[in-house]
């Protein structure tokens, strides 16, 4: 059976959509060259005015900040749109009906968390002070966390207001409540501003830079430190410094383990659902066990390995809990621990591309997928589009076949001329991982047959063949292209936007640094921070 | 055809009897009082279906897929079926991604193949806009999503657009949804509980004035172009105070048994693909519950992700039905299309079973269907991709304003925009066109 088949006339010609979507043409170097001469880089504009909502991930840190324990969370909470793979799009975040449905349900949880008789111990008032300024004093403790900033005067009357009508006919307590209540509700709590201000014009305000940086780096709002150096902000040195200072923190780890997770499309990996029949039981304890091993091994690239690229595709080793003993096989070097660092057999694996979790997470439940798996590639590391199937072309993919490889049963996409036009920038990349299944198993053999692992890429700046996930990392970290379109994925995440051109001058030069540096994320991310285009504001009519 | 005996309809249609024998005259004031326009339920289906099994006669007969809903001589008479609507315009992804976020907001997606999103706002969202509404909700995006297969591209979790990228996302806990509408239970309050309730309407509003106040402080601040997000926040906090409003003290005339609805006491993970056929029973009870109590006017609800891949282990089909049915859905294989068979059957039972919930209830003079317009489309038109002849059945007559129905409409080839165009003028909304059809009109035949 073709698997495409052109039901048109029309469409009987090659699909050119495809050969659009082939960006980088440069030689094949052995490593990246840090500069390509005469590169012609677009201009991009400076970063505009923007309100940004909070996404549910940057309210579940800020959370984080108020409460140590039974803090409330968005877990409960509507999916928003992850533009990108990123949760962060300032374009697609809104309020709908039902988020503030959400919103208010958070509200009251961390206003009843918060005034807990536990929590009101911490920071009780002199017994001199009346009920109303004494709630005040507490909203202006958590007014930094909270907002970013202190209250001003008009909210300080305001929350006494509404403390006055909260306790009104019942206690304090009720009252700092719902004073709590409109805090967390206010746009200030769950929006950021990035207006720029009139005491700076064509630049943001120092509090924004200050916010800008804190969100970009740790996902909540300024620590203290970095809120009483808000004014030096304006000097890119200072900027540098802090952000390489929040990096080090847990915060600033969790941050870009959650970049690097968001990216690569692994932030669901503990939710798989998996069928591979009686054969292995893809219990949630194995799946939870694959996701705490990305997590291991990135915190362990970021705190002991300088947070550098090349080991995130290139480490010979990985963090298996038990639970992988039987994905694993075979493939360690050595009896392992509990998620420490253990070798792998480096002919079966190297890098996050052969991680279990990698591999399932890029699979369907029961059957590996070269088009996804070459898709993802593609699409996410090398920023490239992939025209969409002509219309009119009817879509049937090659059915299971139990005498045939996976590699066998999508050869009819470069057979057919209907499909090959595209197909082409993808399956051969799959088929590199064929050594892994649905879960991530090394093998050596489907349905009897030997398998062939032998991937190709194809309009890139590292044509040619490889072997596996591990020799596509090292094609990967040969190649300039990957490495813009990592930096340009670290800017869309940083500022929130998926209009990033992969072509601009900026990711240009960011790029050059990042190569120079050794592949560093931490050094990428304090150089985007130390550019001018990152006070730039402004508003636009 | 054996009628849903889910614990949830039971409790419906018990609590209905006595409203609707005891209290006639209450009832029909309050269908009145609620039902200026009629509602709307959008549905939408996945993956197509098999063309030469759907469409039925001129006086739909003899379709094998709409039996369970053709066959209800009640349902036939309250049903159109609708044929020719054709989406050409193509837009990043494929024909799911075309028609899921395209079907009802009339624009072609953008962004990349592998990550393509709508690009304009969905008929729900400018009905919302449009139209007044004393429902506390006016709109409500909730659906069965729970899938042993995460959705391949990010967007195909909603149909419901505020506009470009702007994705309304789509609620699937069916318990969050009965606590956030009806606990505690609306219903007329008891005097012991209006003083209480009386003191939380004043902290609410205290609260939401202070939201509003910073919303109406911040808005000068922003550019032109970022202020619809706190425009959209300030309808949404407008809602929400009448939402807590009617929960604490209820407008008069609603039927009794809308107060003593309660959340389902079993528990199901509302992700597990196998509790798909219980979920689907509930949400359509929950739907069906909150359009006839009057506290939402527009439902949009997706019966499954776009390009879904159910594997159908209820109907005892365990296989991918994406893949290795639907896209494989081209005649050659008998296998294949009963397999299919059963899977749209399935959807047809569904769509049937909410006709029957919301014909179960009366209101006025006829039913809450007779009050209410089902849309039930699907992104595509079969399974391989083909955009010609897209499903769409309509069951209810939207308060009056289709006068013929149980027939179907085959004006021949028509843009699949006109079906929103008519949705939109059949809910009091004028309009000549939709999304990137501004002109194209309503459909032809549609009376």
């Amino acid at each position: 059976m073709l698997s495409c088949r052109v039901i048109r006339v029309v469409l009987l010609f090659p699909l050119v959509g495809c050969a659009d979507s082939h960006p980088e043409t440069t030689p094949n170097p052995t490593a990246p060259a840090a500069v390509t001469p005469g590169y012609p880089c677009r201009e991009e504009k400076a970063p505009f005015a923007r309100l940004r909502r909070l996404s549910d991930s940057e309210i579940d840190r800020v959370m984080g900040t108020l409460l140590a324990k039974d803090t409330p969370s968005t877990a409960m909470f509507t999916r928003d749109a992850r533009v990108g793979g990123f949760d962060n799009n300032a374009n697609a975040l809104f309020v709908s009906d039902s988020k503030l449905e959400d919103y208010l349900t958070l509200a009251r949880q961390a206003a009843e968390a918060l005034t807990t008789p536990a929590q009101l111990a911490l920071s009780p008032c002199p017994p001199d002070i009346q009920p109303g300024p004494c709630a005040i004093r507490f909203a202006e403790a958590l007014s930094p966390r909270v907002f970013g900033r202190s209250l001003t005067d008009d909210e300080r009357q305001r929350l006494q207001d509404v403390f006055q009508t909260g306790a009104e006919s019942s206690t304090f307590r009720a009252g700092l409540a719902t004073m709590l209540q409109a805090m967390f509700l206010s746009p200030h709590f769950l929006y950021r501003t990035e207006l720029g201000s009139d005491d700076h014009p064509g630049l943001f305000s120092a509090t924004e830079i200050a916010s800008r940086l804190s969100f970009m780096l740790t996902g909540q709002r300024p620590d203290a430190e970095l809120s009483a150096r808000a004014s030096g902000l304006f000097d890119p040195a200072v900027r540098q410094a802090e952000a390489l200072r929040l990096l080090r923190t847990e915060a600033g780890k969790t941050q870009l383990r959650f970049f690097v997770r968001s990216w690569l499309r692994l932030t669901n990996v503990a939710m798989l659902s998996k069928e591979l029949g009686q054969h292995f039981a893809f219990t949630p304890e194995v799946r939870q066990a694959m996701s705490r091993e990305i997590d291991a091994f990135l915190d362990h690239v970021i705190t002991h390995k300088e947070s550098r690229l090349d080991e995130i595709f290139l480490a010979d080793y990985g963090f298996p809990g038990p639970e992988l003993a039987e994905t694993y096989g075979d493939d360690l070097i050595k009896p392992f621990g509990v998620f420490e660092q253990t070798p792998f057999d480096p002919v079966r694996r190297r890098g996050i591309l052969s991680y279990p979790g990698f591999l399932a997470a890029h699979a369907p439940i029961d059957l590996t997928s070269p088009v996804l798996r070459g898709l993802f590639v593609r699409a996410d590391l090398f920023c490239q589009d992939i025209s969409a199937p002509p219309l009119g072309v009817e879509i049937i993919p090659p059915p299971p076949d139990p005498k045939q490889t996976t590699r066998q049963r999508f050869a009819i996409h470069a057979e057919s001329p209907g499909c090959a036009g595209c197909h082409r920038y993808m399956d051969p990349i799959g088929f590199g991982f064929e050594n892994f299944d649905a879960v991530g198993r090394y093998r050596t053999e489907e349905n009897g047959l030997p398998i062939d692992a032998t991937g190709e890429l194809i309009e890139t700046d590292v044509d040619g063949t490889f072997v596996g996930p591990g020799g596509l990392g090292q094609k990967l970290m040969q190649s300039r292209a990957f490495a813009r379109c990592f930096v340009t994925q670290y800017v869309r995440f940083a500022e929130g936007t998926a209009e990033v051109a992969v072509d601009s001058c900026r990711i240009e030069h960011l790029t050059n640094g990042f190569i120079e540096n050794g592949f560093r994320i931490d050094t990428l991310a304090a150089a985007y921070a130390s550019k001018d285009a990152f006070t730039h504001g402004g508003a636009v009519p | 055809m054996k009628r849903s005996t889910s614990i949830s309809r039971r409790r419906l249609i018990s609590s209905i009897a006595p409203v609707a024998t005891l209290f006639p005259y209450l009832s029909r004031a309050f269908a009145e009082e609620i039902a200026p326009t009629p509602r709307l339920i959008l549905l939408m289906q996945s993956n197509g279906t098999t063309q030469a099994n759907f469409w039925p006669t001129p006086v739909l007969t003899d379709s094998k897929v709409l039996a369970p809903l053709l066959d209800d001589a009640n349902l036939r008479r309250k049903t159109t079926v609708i044929k020719g609507l054709f989406n050409e315009e193509g837009g990043a992804g494929n024909g799911h991604d075309f028609g899921f976020a395209g079907l009802w907001s009339g624009y072609k997606t953008v962004g990349p193949f592998h990550d393509p999103w709508g690009n304009g706002p969905s008929i729900d969202q400018l009905l919302k806009q449009k139209l007044s509404f004393h429902e506390p909700n006016p709109t409500l995006n909730c659906g069965v999503l729970a899938s042993s297969t995460a959705p391949f591209k990010n967007h195909r979790t909603s149909f419901s657009y505020l506009g470009p990228h702007r994705q309304v996302p789509t609620e699937t806990n069916i318990y969050k949804l009965y606590t956030t509408y009806f606990s505690p239970p609306i219903g007329e309050a008891d005097s012991n509980r209006a003083t209480s309730a009386e003191l939380r309407i004043r902290q609410n509003r205290s609260v939401l004035d202070y939201v509003r106040e910073d919303l109406r402080q911040l808005k000068p601040r922003l550019p032109v172009s970022e202020r619809p997000k706190l425009e959209f926040h300030e309808t949404a906090v407008r809602d929400l105070e009448k939402r807590l409003s009617e929960t604490l003290a209820p407008r008069s005339g609603r039927p009794d048994w809308c107060g003593r609805i309660v959340t389902p006491k079993q528990r199901l993970d509302v992700t597990l693909e196998e509790n798909v056929p219980l979920l689907m029973q509930w949400m359509f009870d929950f739907v069906a519950q909150v359009i006839s109590c009057g506290l939402v006017r527009i439902v949009t609800f997706p019966m499954g992700n776009c390009g879904e891949k159910w594997y159908f282990s209820w109907l005892g089909i365990n296989q991918n039905s994406h893949d290795t049915l639907a896209h494989a859905d081209n005649g050659d294989n008998a296998d294949v299309t009963a397999k299919l068979l059963k899977i749209n059957v399935w959807y047809a039972q569904q769509v049937a079973a909410l006709a029957r919930k919301l014909d179960g209830i009366p209101e006025g003079n006829g039913t809450s269907l007779d009050n209410t317009l089902i849309v039930w489309g699907n992104e595509i038109a079969t399974g391989p991709h083909t955009m010609e002849d897209i499903p769409v059945v309509l069951v209810g007559n939207g308060a009056g304003r289709i006068r013929n129905t149980g027939r179907l409409i085959n004006e021949g080839r028509q843009p699949y925009q006109r079906l929103g165009t008519s949705v939109l003028r059949l809910m009091g909304v004028p309009a000549d066109g939709l999304g990137e059809s501004p002109n194209c009109g309503p459909l032809v035949g549609l009376d």
